[in-house]
Parts: C-alpha cells; sequence; structure tokens
C-alpha cells in the first residue's frame, strides 16, 4: 500500500519538529536543574571570598579568577597561532602534500581527548620544559587543545569572504598580505570570533587537561606569577562533588551555575558583536 | 620576433605570437597585436572568444588562474612583462583593470579610490585628498558622490559603482587602462558618461576596452581588433574594420549574421 503523498509529508514534518524541538529539552533541563540547586548559594561572599571550612564555607573567589587567568592564557597562546595558521590555510596554502598532512594533522588534533592533551601538556611544560605545576603550563595546554577548533573556523570565515575583493585588491597591486590584512581579515572578523570563543568556552570548562598542569585541590590565595598554581572552577567542582564528604550540595551547585553563567556569558558577548557586525556587513 | 622590432617604438603594447590555455584548452592562440598609445583599442568578438583572458594576460591577472599558461611574448614599452626583473605588482598599478561587475571593497568611498595609493607608502592626506577627487572628477562621478565621501562604496548604484571602480583604477595613475565590457550592466545615461570619460582619459592613456556591444566600440574605438574563437581575425582603424573589413567573418560578424 502506498502512503499518500500529502500524509508522508505531513509524518516527516512531525518527525524532524520533534527532533528539532527535543534538542532544547536537555538544555533547558540542565540549565533549570542547576539554577534550581544553586541558586540559594549565590551571594557576593560566594562570589568574592576564599572557600573556608574544607571548602564547605565561604566562596569560590580563587578558582574563579583562576579559570579567568587560564582562558585569558589559553587565548594568548591559540589565538595568534590558530588564525595566522587559519590564514596560511586559506589564502596562501597550495595544495600539495605538506598543506593536506596539515590538515589532516588538525583534524585528528580536534580527536584528541582532552586527558591526553592534559598528560601531553604534563610531559612537555610542567616535566621537560620545568614549568612545573603553572598557569603557564596550564595556559599553553588549553592552548594547544583550542587550537583546532580556532584553525578551522578561521579558514572556514575565510573563506567565504568572496573571492572577487581578492582579484580586485590584486589587480590594484596589493600583494596577498596587503588584501588578507586591509580587506579580507575584517570581513572576516565575525566568523574568527565565533570559532575564538567556541574553543575558548571548552578551554574554560575543560578539568583534564588543568589536571596535571596547573589545578591545585585547596590554595585560598591568588596567583600573582604565571609560574604558580591555581585552583579553577571545573577542577573545583570536581573537587567539592567527589573529594570532599560532607559537602552541602547547595555548594556544589552554586559553583556550576557560577561556571555556566562565565560560559554563557562569553558566549552572549560574542552573539551580540557577532550580531553588530553582521548588520554592517554589505555582502 | 621581426614584428616586434619594427613596431616598438609607436606601440605600448606589443603581443608576439601569444597564447594561453587554460589546463589542456586553448583560449587565445599564436596571437599578433600591437596597442598604440593615447588610442582605445576597442576588442569585439563573440562570446568565449577570449576577450577576458588577453585583458588578463596584460597584467598579469591571469597568472592567477588556476592551471593557466601562457605562450609567446608580452612587451610593454619594449620590455616583457614576464621578465625576472619585472614586479607584477608594479605592472598591475600601470596597467589597471576594470571589470565587468563593478565591485566595491567593503569599505567607504574614499578608501576605496585611495586603496591602490595607500598600498604603497608616502602619501600624506592631502595628497591622497586630491588625488581622490581628480580620480573621482576624471570617471565622471565626483558630483553625485562628493557629499558622501565617507559612507560605504556599496551603497552607491550600479553606474556610480563602475565609475567608481574606474575612479579607483585612475587613482592608480595608470598607463594604460584595460576594461572589461565596463558598461554591461549600465544604463543608457551612465555608459554615456563613462565613455565622455574614456574619451577624455585617450589624452594620455592607452585604453583597451571590451565594448558590450559593436555600437560601443564604433562609438569609441580607433582602433578594433576582432577576436574568433581565441584567434585574431583582424585589426585595423574604426573606420576601416565597420567600413570595409578586410575578411569576411568580420563582415559577417558586424553585419550581425552571426555572434
Amino acid at each position: 500500500m502506498r502512503i499518500p503523498r500529502y500524509t508522508a509529508q505531513k509524518v516527516a514534518f512531525g518527525l524532524i519538529t520533534v527532533a528539532a524541538v527535543s534538542v532544547l529539552i536537555p538544555l533547558v533541563f540542565v540549565i533549570g536543574y542547576i539554577l534550581v540547586q544553586g541558586i540559594g548559594a549565590m551571594s557576593w561572599e560566594f562570589i568574592t571570598a576564599m572557600p573556608r571550612g574544607g571548602m564547605r564555607e565561604g566562596g569560590i573567589f580563587p578558582a574563579l579568577i583562576g579559570t579567568i587567568w587560564l582562558t585569558i592564557g589559553a587565548g594568548v597562546t591559540s589565538i595568534p597561532l590558530g588564525v595566522g595558521a587559519g590564514v596560511y590555510l586559506a589564502e596562501y596554502a597550495p595544495d600539495n602534500s605538506f598543506t593536506r598532512t596539515i590538515r589532516l594533522a588538525i583534524i585528528n588534533l580536534a580527536g584528541v581527548p582532552s586527558v591526553v592533551y592534559g598528560l601531553f601538556g604534563l610531559g612537555l611544560f610542567v616535566i621537560f620544559l620545568r614549568f612545573g605545576m603553572s598557569i603557564l603550563a596550564g595556559s599553553l595546554t588549553l592552548g594547544i587543545m583550542t587550537l583546532p577548533v580556532i584553525i578551522s573556523t578561521t579558514e572556514q570565515a575565510l573563506t567565504t569572504v568572496p573571492q572577487s575583493f581578492r582579484v580586485v585588491n590584486a589587480s590594484l597591486g596589493g600583494t596577498t598580505w596587503q588584501g588578507v590584512r586591509k580587506v579580507i581579515l575584517p570581513q572576516a572578523l565575525p566568523g574568527i570570533m565565533t570559532g575564538v570563543v567556541l574553543g575558548l568556552e571548552r578551554a574554560a570548562g575543560e578539568t583534564a587537561p588543568i589536571l596535571f598542569t596547573v589545578a591545585a585541590f585547596f590554595l585560598p590565595r591568588l596567583p600573582h606569577s604565571v609560574f604558580q598554581q591555581t585552583m579553577a572552577l571545573p577542577y573545583h567542582l570536581f573537587v567539592i562533588s567527589t573529594q570532599v564528604p560532607g559537602m552541602p550540595i547547595k555548594i556544589q551547585y552554586g559553583t556550576a551555575l557560577v561556571l555556566l553563567v562565565f560560559v554563557l556569558t562569553m558566549n552572549l558577548v560574542a552573539t551580540l558583536i557577532r550580531r553588530y557586525y553582521r548588520r554592517r556587513r554589505q555582502w | 620576433m621581426k614584428k616586434a622590432q619594427v613596431m616598438t617604438a609607436q606601440a605600448k603594447f606589443l603581443l608576439d605570437d601569444v597564447s594561453f590555455y587554460y589546463g589542456g584548452q586553448a583560449a587565445l592562440q599564436h596571437l599578433n597585436l600591437e596597442i598604440a598609445d593615447r588610442e582605445i583599442l576597442a576588442i569585439i568578438g563573440p562570446g568565449m572568444s577570449g576577450k577576458s583572458t588577453l585583458l588578463r594576460i596584460l597584467n598579469r591577472l591571469a597568472d592567477l588562474a588556476d592551471e593557466g599558461r601562457l605562450e609567446g611574448q608580452v612587451l610593454l614599452d619594449g620590455k616583457s612583462i614576464h621578465d625576472a626583473d619585472v614586479s607584477v605588482t608594479q605592472l598591475r598599478t600601470r596597467v589597471g583593470i576594470v571589470f565587468a561587475v563593478p565591485v566595491p571593497l567593503p569599505l567607504s568611498i574614499w578608501e576605496n579610490v585611495a586603496y591602490g595609493p595607500q598600498l604603497r607608502r608616502g602619501k600624506d592626506r592631502g595628497e591622497l585628498d586630491a588625488l581622490v577627487e581628480k580620480s573621482l572628477r576624471a570617471a565622471a562621478v565626483w558630483d553625485e558622490v562628493k557629499d558622501r565621501l565617507q559612507e560605504p562604496a556599496m551603497a552607491l548604484s550600479g553606474g556610480q559603482q563602475q565609475r567608481l571602480c574606474l575612479a579607483r583604477v585612475l587613482a592608480l595613475q595608470p598607463e594604460v587602462i584595460l576594461l572589461d565590457e565596463p558598461c554591461s550592466g549600465l544604463d543608457p545615461i551612465s555608459t554615456m558618461k563613462v565613455e565622455t570619460a574614456l574619451r577624455a582619459l585617450k589624452r594620455d592613456h592607452c585604453i583597451v576596452i571590451v565594448p558590450h556591444n559593436i555600437q560601443q566600440a564604433s562609438r569609441i574605438g580607433d582602433q578594433v581588433a576582432f577576436l574568433l574563437m581565441g584567434e585574431l581575425v583582424e585589426q585595423g582603424t574604426a573606420e576601416q574594420m565597420f567600413t570595409k573589413p578586410r575578411d569576411s567573418r568580420t563582415d559577417d560578424y558586424i553585419t550581425g549574421r552571426f555572434g
């Protein structure tokens, strides 16, 4: 028996609508649950005080500051390298075995589990380069983990800029670099920023890469050099959820809420900036 | 080569047995062509005859084509443009090109016109302002944009964009101006303005245009070259080409029997 075309269309439409809506469910549930459980812990003190009483009291200030430092550190390492590599691949790289190898390496890099990055950071930065467990070692590890995302979104953002701009630049006596700097890169900036923020969001929330390279179990003071250890939100969350008996559930979810808000704020800022640039774009 | 030696004295460009291939596909075959200074050469011919390729060879934009390959010699003022000591970026400022579809850069009107000169150092803002105004005037678009130089160039109408692109090329202070169907998308009034501008420009420029129709070739061409399937059928003064062409194919094309 043949299903009538119109019925088939309705069924298909219904199914994909369900699929789309069901994507929302876990998101709403996760955010809602963390919000409900964690909102009670929120206070000025929770954000700005040192942890006390075996971390069962006080605040999460050093972990929050640590995460901010690590995110900035990861950005400082990965943005110049990642954007540079993306520009090379999009604007300069000829299609040969060398650049194909680079592309393959980037794809594979993106698939490496984060705990492997952690071990790599431990081996290279902490031990071999003698940085010790430090913000420097942690930032570099997170930076390398972020690289593939930034490289591929940069390359993609650049390739969406119309080819005709490059031809015009060349026809006016511009070198490839002049065209990239004056026309192509500014046009690709919103797209590049999206990639940067996506990558750094992940870096901010990861536990495994910082586990061996920087994160302190309990360190109730602020770091004052990049060669020191620091607490960090994701690792702190892991610690208070699994390593400390008698931990108030409110503190756990409060910490999760702060981490979530931190990451979502980055997202929001990026979206706003992107929207602003999109509106000004003329092609 | 014999021809080259004879003609170098007055020809701005001299093409000696030039062929161009995209992959294995020949776009131009064994072309011999002289382009005189201070004249307008109109290149006519049906689509896919290699007209655009010819223009792009003259300022080496053809270099950018994937798997493009050139044979033969192209001399500018008697010197091969493919010599190792020729700077391709400098060549492109000497030989400017205006495309069929105007592509303003996503910058302001002023920045578009000043783009080429700004790529080279040593010009202050005052000099650039003067150059921008001079170029826009020469392209017959100054009066329409003078009060909105800081606005995005993409907000201009098609006709204004095309004249802006002409101004952008003029700001390079080129010796040769190439135009690839510069009026194809324009209304008759804009077309007239562009043609008037070109007639004024030929006093101190060598101009090569692929007109968008034969009428335009007869209106502004001093010399006319007829390309067919990558082959130069004949070249002569506009008067000769349109009144007594030597080749019957030229006659057929001009009178509209094909094309």
